[in-house]
């Protein structure tokens, strides 16, 4: 651990209430920039909007370690759960507030410049020595978390780059990459989606929320890699009840896949098995099985390592790793499918980042057993 | 059959039946819906001893409930049933006659003779296609009787993935980590080892110590691993820079050695 010189943000709040009122003014701080830049019009960049990002710890096993390239400080506040955390990386550094009240999936805070904190925390997260991991949203989970009670869908973002074209060359084949903003925005995703050219590359890049009333809101952009921005508004308690909601549908779907790994349990003396394996069915058939597993066992995005038996003419068996972990995971892929699975203790996130990123990557309309939105068959 | 509510309870596991003989199924699949198992005798040839028909015509429910959960033990009932390869199956047909058979084809699954258990006759009554299905492999990842070269990188990659578990400081930094080699093996194989009877996980400990024996032999493989074999267990350091190219060439290397004897 480093001593880093930069200036440190309040820490002595005893109450949640102080902590809130912290991230509060935080926010406000931001929304009085953007409102003084609109006056002068004089805009210096990018605002420091409030920037929240929720990342896996591996089931609680992950702990921050200074490494080659990312050194951090760490200094606790009057609250235990609650940790100033300060990264830096090639002269770059910034402040987070580190809540740790779910020891599984932890929250930072921010309102330095999001240039700054993306790759900070980007380094944070990809290091194997720290054994964290974003959390990866569905683009149906993000349709989900836009519909419920309290939410106004206000916008979304779509991108989407085909890592798997076999002509591939300096350029993506098929790139898609858009936002749109306002009241129409699900119109105009129902009309994307009637297009038979687009139809495998719409995935949810972001979606703009709204949650409040006429005495205070806010107005965030979710992410599909866990990252919130505030965007308006000045509302902390709206936001933060975003942040809890993808935390919770997250941690569920993550605890629904861990409970369907494959292991054993013991009732009396015996040694029963238990589990299955999940099933990825694709819309878009993988067309040269031998160039999609190369391009799979990558670091980045896919954080797999492994080898191949090619068993039968239509499916290679690749027997993996998962980078992040380094547990176990073995993959059963065919052209219309791939079938992966998960030994108990392994962390669910694997399977979760596999699906979300090939959302992305190869096939929007890609399903998750089969159905629209993942959902493990118990 | 996952729609009637089976999933397998016990794999390879001796069983002793009620007139004190051993039949070892090779799958009991056990349904809580139904409070019923399948008791299933894989044949890959042609060859059947009629003596282990006979030991399987005397398996009892009590035989079967010493191993298996069932939620209602005292409507249990099973099925012993045989199955065998479509090729085969003119060889072996006359087994339908004692018990129901399920015949894996190219492209279909079929049943022969009738089962106890009455929804099973239903399930198999047509034809069972298997086009475009591919069959989960994995559960059970290799046996004891696949060639060194198939199950090579599944060794490797129990090594990979101590390493990666351990390592602090980045994956350019060499470190020593040691595991046991009960640790190993479970690791190698999956989680399902567990539930394997003794003497199966033997033979597969048997033929897997073979196989990280070759890994570790091999000079390449061991300056990229660093494994060294201690009292009980391995000590491996990190890998990666180099793991995958040797990996490759390593197994293609198996893939030609017809034994252990060729390779050393």
């Amino acid at each position: 651990m480093l001593t880093l010189e930069t200036s440190e943000p309040p820490s002595s709040f005893k109450t949640r209430k102080k902590f809130m009122e912290t991230l509060e003014d935080m926010m406000t701080a931001a929304q009085e920039e953007i409102t003084r830049a609109e006056v002068e019009r004089e805009p210096r960049g990018r605002p420091p909007e409030l920037k929240t990002y929720i990342m896996e710890s591996n089931n609680g096993q992950a702990k921050i370690e200074e490494t080659d390239t990312v050194r951090f400080k760490q200094t606790p506040t009057d609250l235990p759960e609650v940790s100033i955390l300060r990264l830096e990386y090639e002269g770059r550094r910034a402040n987070f507030y580190l809540d740790a009240t779910d020891k599984r999936f932890l929250v930072l805070y921010t309102n330095d410049l999001a240039e700054v904190t993306d790759k900070l925390y980007d380094r944070l997260v990809q290091s194997t020595t720290n054994k964290f991991d974003k959390v990866w949203l569905p683009t149906e989970v993000l349709s989900e978390i836009s519909k419920i009670s309290g939410n106004i869908f206000r916008g979304f973002g779509l991108r989407f780059t085909d890592r798997f074209s076999p002509e591939q060359a300096e350029e993506p084949i098929n790139e898609l990459s858009m936002t749109f903003a306002g009241t129409s925005s699900e119109e105009a995703l129902d009309a994307l989606s009637e297009r038979e050219t687009l139809r495998r590359s719409i995935s949810y890049s972001m979606i703009k929320v709204r949650r409040g009333n006429s005495q205070g809101f806010v107005t965030n952009e979710i992410r599909f890699n866990g990252r919130l921005i505030t965007k308006s508004g000045d509302s902390i308690d709206d936001h933060v009840s975003h942040v809890e909601m993808v935390r919770k549908i997250y941690k569920d779907l993550i605890e629904e896949i861990e409970r369907n790994s494959i292991g054993t349990k013991k009732v009396g003396d015996r040694t029963l098995i238990e589990g299955q394996a999940f099933d990825l069915v694709l819309d878009r058939q993988i067309e040269d099985l031998d160039e999609f597993t190369d391009r799979l066992l990558r670091p980045n995005p896919f954080r797999l390592w492994g080898l191949r038996n090619k068993v039968f003419k239509n499916m290679r068996q690749v027997v993996a790793v998962d980078l992040h972990t380094g547990d176990p995971i073995d993959l059963e892929i065919a052209p219309s499918f791939i079938r992966i699975y998960l030994p108990r203790g392994a962390c669910g996130n694997t399977v979760l980042r596999l699906y979300v990123n090939l959302q992305h990557a190869f096939d929007s309309a890609i399903r998750f057993n089969g159905e629209k939105t993942p959902k493990v068959a118990n | 059959m996952a729609d009637l509510g089976y999933e397998p309870q016990v794999i390879e596991k001796q069983v002793r039946t009620s007139s004190g003989d051993i039949v070892q199924p090779n799958i009991i699949a056990t349904s809580n819906k139904l409070i019923h198992s399948l008791v299933f005798e894989c044949k890959g040839g042609i060859t059947v001893e009629q003596d282990q028909l006979q030991r399987y015509s005397t398996l009892t429910n009590e035989n079967i409930l010493r191993w298996i959960t069932v939620f209602a033990s005292e409507n249990f009932h099973f099925d012993v049933c045989i199955s065998d390869l479509e090729e085969n199956h003119r060889f072996n047909a006359y087994i339908a006659k004692i018990f129901p058979m399920i015949t894996f084809g190219n492209n279909k699954v079929s049943k022969t003779g009738d089962f106890g258990e009455e929804k099973l006759n239903v399930a198999f009554e047509e034809p069972i296609t298997l086009e475009d299905k591919i069959p989960p492999l994995s559960y059970y990842p290799f046996s004891e009787d696949d060639e060194n070269a198939y199950i090579a990188p599944f060794v490797i990659r129990g090594l990979v993935s101590i390493a990666i578990k351990n390592a602090k400081g980045g994956p350019s930094i060499s470190e020593e980590i040691e595991i046991t080699r009960d640790e190993l093996i479970k690791l190698i194989f999956n989680p399902v080892y567990d539930a394997l009877s003794r003497k199966h996980q033997g033979r597969l400990k048997e033929k897997i110590k073979e196989v990280i024996h070759l890994v570790k032999v091999r000079e390449s493989m061991k300056d990229t691993l660093g494994i060294i074999e201690k009292a009980g267990g391995y000590k491996v350091s990190r890998p990666l820079s180099r793991l995958i190219k040797e990996s490759e060439k390593f197994i293609a290397h198996l893939e030609t050695q017809s034994s252990l004897i060729d390779f050393v």
